[in-house]
């Protein structure tokens, strides 16, 4: 974009007033608009966007809870699956050894090729299963099948063996025991034919398990392992520490349902540990599952929704800034348009009043001044009557001539008084049709003379779609009379004289009076309808001319104009209704 | 007959006049004026319209119903169109305004004379 495009636009989002040097009159709404149109944007932006920001905070509030809910859940969901297969694993494997040891007579189980046979099977049914071991009642190992040599051990001792005795099935935690490799033992129970017990032992890998739990992760993330009720970890972890270890997580409280709790995990990252007892058929259930899932996803994911709503926070903040920024501009710009024409109405209506006032003083002076300056002038004509009929008296030259100073004088008073008078009592408009181009040749034509004599050449052009005007003839010879009259004065040199009328709008006529004489100075055309106020020398003009223009005027409900340049020329403007004037009833005129 | 209350006025008007051969009796006040007229032998009557006791109209309508060939000037410092209009209607001969041109008002009355 160019600088000069630039520009543009930064004046276009300027307010009008913004420019404007000048002072603030009294008919402004505002002293200054300045700091009203500042807090009007202020305000408006505010009572937008605040409402907006809130809205966006809470939504991104509601969406952390949705989703951290949503993750919690999904967290419980695999923690309740993963619980279920380890629970259907290890129930699958007990149920095994029960069918096992119910379908086989102590006889046959204690013949170890038996017992291979039905290790076979088990392996090949099931799987995950090491070695099988059948141990009487006295807790000797009497058959064993598997990868070591067993048979004959002493379990009378062990707590796992009475344990079994007791409740007659029996699942153990994780241990090395004398292999030194973590595993799990199973044991039933059942009777000899002779009604003594025994019990049927068999060794579980924990590799499939942990192969099981491991298919629950998802992602690299995620981490799942079992513990027991001491807090010992039972199978790998990813983070919770090694099999057998300590595990970096309290033993949670017993609940029968999937549970779960926010806690920081080793590596520091925030996650939501879910938790479930696995009820296995033996007591007692010794393992808690856990299937830890970092946040890190969620907040990620709330970052990505933060972002989002920011985003849109911002794109429609700016959008409001924008729109409330140039509604401002566009109201302040017609208030302070308005306020310019008000005041310019106001400041007319000023001048009007002051210029009625003016001539209603003025001509109530006239009235007074004109019977003594009638006095003076019969007196004086008396003394000159005296002195040059009667005969009586000898004839002093120097005394007429001052006389005859004198009498001009009054008569110069007369014509000020007179024209006093008539700017304040201005009758009744007489209003007729009026054709412009007969007022206006009937003018020119009055002053042809004294224009040819001066080297003047006069100029009409009367358009032909002026139409005829309803208004006072007489004033209207009057207005175009003292214009002109005006216009051959200023052109002491010669020049062109011009006037136009041309219609200006459906309802007005425009009238202008051009000359190229002297031009009025910008500082006098301000006051130059204001009553005494002349541009000519003094004892020229009486300085009612003008006054007498506007007034007549404003009276056939007109506006009249002055533009003007030194040494060019002046151009009145005067502008008639074309109807009947406002304010004069057209058979108030016609009825006389 | 010339009506005005402004005496130092009427009274060189009255001079002026006989002067130039025209005799003239000054009244100051409506009254009075009318009062001389009712003696007669008047061509002309200068009429001011602000008079102390009656307005020159009335003046000039009653001067008129006592002598309607009379001839009424009105001569006034307070001349404007719509008391010119009245006047005219109500039988003036004619509207001056001060200050007076003796020569107009010499005019008229050579007129007045040529006709009577």
């Amino acid at each position: 974009m160019t600088n000069a495009a630039l520009k543009r636009i930064g004046f276009a989002l300027t307010p009008r007033f913004w420019r404007s040097t000048e002072d603030p009159d009294k008919y402004a709404t505002f002293g200054d608009y300045r700091p009203v149109f500042l807090l009007t944007i202020f305000l408006l932006t505010a009572a937008s966007l605040i409402p907006l920001s809130v809205i966006t905070v809470l939504d991104i509030r509601l969406t952390r809870r949705d989703v951290e809910l949503e993750h919690r859940l999904t967290t419980e969901r695999t923690a309740s699956n993963a619980k279920r297969s380890v629970e259907y694993y290890l129930d699958e494997r007990l149920d095994a050894l029960d069918f096992t040891i119910r379908e086989e007579s102590y006889e046959n189980l204690r013949n170890p090729d038996k017992l291979a046979v039905v290790l076979r099977n088990l392996k090949l049914g099931f799987g995950g299963i090491s070695d099988l071991g059948v141990i009487d009642h006295s807790g000797r190992q009497v058959a064993y099948e598997g990868p070591y040599q067993l048979t004959g051990r002493d379990y009378s001792g062990q707590k796992w063996f009475l344990q079994t005795l007791m409740d007659g099935a029996y699942v153990s935690d994780v241990f090395l025991g004398y292999r030194d490799e973590p595993h799990i033992i199973v044991a039933v129970t059942s009777r000899t034919s002779e009604g003594d017990l025994f019990v049927l032992r068999a060794t579980l890998d924990t590799e499939r398990l942990t192969q099981r739990l491991r298919s629950f992760i998802g992602d690299g993330q995620e981490d799942i392992f079992l513990i027991n009720r001491s807090g010992i970890v039972q199978t790998p972890s990813a983070r919770h520490g090694g099999v057998l270890e300590k595990a970096a997580v309290e033993v949670p409280e017993y609940s029968e349902r999937t549970r779960s709790f926010d806690a920081v995990d080793p590596t520091g990252e925030a996650a939501v540990f879910g938790y479930a007892y696995i009820p296995v058929k033996a007591k007692p259930n010794p393992f808690v599952l856990f299937f830890v899932k970092p946040k890190t996803l969620v907040e990620k994911e709330l970052a990505r929704v933060r972002l989002n709503r920011m985003l849109f926070l911002a794109g429609s903040g700016l959008t409001i800034v924008f729109t409330v920024v140039l509604i401002s501009i566009f109201t302040f710009n017609h208030l302070y348009d308005a306020d310019r024409s008000k005041a310019e109405t106001m400041l007319r209506m000023e001048k009007a009043g002051r210029l009625a006032s003016l001539g209603t003083l003025s001509a109530g002076i006239a009235h007074e001044i004109n019977n003594p300056l009638a006095a003076i002038g019969q007196e004086a004509g008396y003394i000159k009557d005296l002195l040059s009929i009667d005969g009586s008296r000898p004839t002093d030259e120097e005394l007429l001539e001052q006389i005859d100073s004198i009498l001009e004088s009054v008569f110069r008073c007369g014509r000020i008084t007179r024209q006093l008078l008539r700017f304040a009592h201005q009758g009744n408009v007489d209003v007729q049709t009026v054709a412009i181009a007969d007022a206006v040749s009937e003018v020119l034509a009055f002053f042809g003379k004294e224009a040819e004599y001066r080297n003047i050449e006069i100029q009409s052009s009367v358009s032909d779609e002026v139409p005829e005007i309803m208004t006072d003839r007489g004033r209207l010879q009057q207005i175009l009379l003292n214009l002109v009259k005006n216009a051959v004065q200023a052109m002491v040199d010669g020049g062109t004289l011009l006037i136009t009328a041309r219609r200006h709008r459906r309802e007005i006529v425009r009238i202008e009076v051009s000359d190229t004489g002297c031009g009025i100075p910008e500082e006098k055309l301000a006051r130059i309808f204001e009553p005494f106020f002349t541009t000519k020398n003094q004892g020229e003009g009486t300085g009612l001319g003008l006054s007498l223009t506007y007034a007549m005027v404003r009276k056939l409900g007109g506006n009249i104009h002055v533009q003007s340049e030194v040494g060019k020329g002046s151009r009145f403007t005067v502008t008639l209704p074309i109807g009947v004037p406002r304010g004069v009833h057209e058979n108030e005129s016609s009825a006389r | 007959m010339l009506v005005d209350d402004e005496r130092r006025f009427a009274d060189s008007l009255a001079r002026r006049l006989s002067i130039r051969g025209y005799a003239s009796r000054v009244a100051y006040d409506g009254e009075s004026a009318l009062r001389a007229l009712d003696e007669g032998g008047y061509l002309a009557m200068v009429l001011d319209l602000r008079l102390p006791d009656l307005h020159g109209t009335e003046v000039l309508a009653r001067a008129l119903r006592m002598t309607p060939s009379l001839a009424v000037i009105i001569l006034t410092a307070h001349g404007n169109q719509e008391d010119e209009r009245l006047c005219m209607a109500r039988g003036a001969v004619a509207f001056l305004n001060k200050p007076l041109q003796l020569d107009r008002l010499l005019e008229l009355l050579t007129g007045l004379e040529a006709s009577a």
